[in-house]
């Protein structure tokens, strides 16, 4: 008898519930794989490993840990696919959910670390320092205020984004 | 009464587009409307893939500054926009959500009630605009870059900002074009992870800008600025293509409408110099 090739093995029995508990998690059962969102998406266009029909399908499926990849994580947020897909999945929420449950794992790729270092720290994610100001008042705009910073320690306080903090700096 | 909202700067603007605001905060006072100034952190859009909860929290404790004040929150960006919007629906909507995130700002002595409105400035300006205030036609060819969250998720954000920005280029005396892919992202938002990926993206709109007639790009919103402007003479290198459609807010070409002097209109901060397309009018 002829041996079935598989591309995928099983990994992950319990993922689907993970992103089932996340908001608009829920949705994902509702895929039935039509691929409008993939042909809605600019950046698939140009990254055909992005794929958000095929990220729903792998987890959906549990095959291949979709949390240990970086395709998620390419997802521009433009909900183009939210808006065109006929089962009301809203594949950019799904992504949203899968990229939450691989961040409470730890698993965040280092550029949104990064460009969350400012936001975690002041409050935004540019510092406006006194030369930014100059430059405000020069062109006749008021001075940015910075925000005061155990007010947004008091704010994150609790959450996993604070713990964000304890993965220290770069 | 003149009518005033407090005004959301997000962190791009104040940052590195100041022309959308110098020339938004012309265009208000030129309209008769008010903006007035807080102390506010991000929208929280960074921390959503992260931490959807915390990006909440982020947004509630601006939405609740505004409440303080009595105020509705007007954006320029349209990141902050949709994330503000669709946060403060949220918490109106859900009650069990606001009471959980009601729970953390009461330890900074705040509290969501859900009495304001999220506005973006395209909105609160379209219906000021009319012959009347118009004193400098304009006439140029335009490729409009309405961007996704001005547009999207529409059950939250939608307030038809693609026909509000036509109207406003009708009444300045330019032509709106058509050209593919217009609903489609600007790239901005990769930028992030993989610079090539964003301007990618970016130079597949600038293409098909350049393939429909555009002589000037009018954005609404700071990240599409920056692909489309700011980016704009490295992705000429790095693609090989030759572009030189200057880009510039809807605040500034409608300034210059209105006879705010070209000068104050925070122009020059752009990258690319809009100057030859107005030279004939000016």
């Amino acid at each position: 008898m002829e041996v079935l090739q598989r591309t995928y093995r099983k990994v992950s029995g319990d993922l689907i519930k993970k992103i089932k508990a996340e908001p608009g998690g829920e949705a994902i059962s509702r895929c039935y794989q039509c691929g409008t969102c993939a042909a809605s998406c600019i950046v698939h266009t140009y990254r055909k490993d992005f794929n958000p029909r095929l990220i729903i399908r792998k987890a959906v499926l549990g095959v291949e840990n979709v949390l240990d990849s970086i395709e998620p994580w390419y997802c521009a947020v433009c909900y183009l696919c939210n808006e065109r897909c006929p089962r009301d999945v809203k594949p950019a929420t799904i992504l949203m959910a899968i990229k939450n449950v691989a961040a409470k794992e730890g698993k965040i790729p280092p550029a949104f670390k990064v460009i969350n270092e400012n936001v975690l720290e002041i409050g935004r994610l540019f510092d406006i320092d006194e030369f930014t100001n100059f430059l405000r008042e020069d062109l006749g705009l008021p001075a940015i205020e910075s925000i005061d910073k155990e007010e947004i320690n008091k704010l994150i306080s609790g959450t996993r984004f604070e713990k964000l903090k304890e993965g220290g700096k770069r | 009464m003149s009518e005033a909202y407090l005004y959301f700067p997000g962190c791009n603007i104040p940052y590195r587009e100041r022309g959308y605001e110098v020339s938004a905060r012309a265009v208000a006072e030129k309209l008769g409307i008010e903006l007035m100034d807080k102390p506010f952190t991000c929208c929280g859009i960074n921390v959503e893939p992260i931490d959807e909860f915390a990006s909440l929290l982020y947004s509630a404790r601006n939405i609740a500054i505004a409440e303080e004040e009595g105020m509705d929150l007007v954006t320029l960006c349209n990141g902050c926009y949709k994330t503000l919007k669709v946060a403060n629906e949220r918490l109106k909507n859900d009650e069990n959500l606001r009471n959980e995130v009601n729970k953390k700002l009461m330890i900074l002595g705040r509290e969501v009630k859900g009495d304001i409105e999220v506005k973006h400035f395209l909105d609160i300006i379209v219906d000021k605009i009319d012959d009347d205030v118009i004193v400098k036609k304009v006439k140029v060819r335009v490729a409009p870059h309405i961007g996704c969250h001005a547009q999207r998720p529409s059950e939250y954000v939608d307030f038809g900002a693609d026909i509000k920005i036509d109207r406003i280029l009708e009444l300045v005396g330019s032509t709106s074009l058509k050209y593919k892919d217009k609903d489609k992202c600007c790239g901005a938002p990769l930028l992030a992870l993989s610079e090539e990926m964003g301007m990618t993206i970016a130079n597949n709109k600038l293409t098909n800008m350049k393939e429909a007639g555009a002589e000037l790009i009018v954005t609404m919103c700071p990240f599409c600025q920056v692909s489309l402007d700011t980016l704009q003479v490295k992705i000429e290198s790095d693609f090989g293509e030759k572009y030189d459609i200057p880009s510039m807010y809807i605040t500034q070409i409608l300034g210059i409408a209105l006879g705010i002097p070209y000068e104050n209109l925070g122009i020059e901060e752009n990258k690319t110099n809009p100057e030859k397309v107005f030279k004939k009018d000016l």
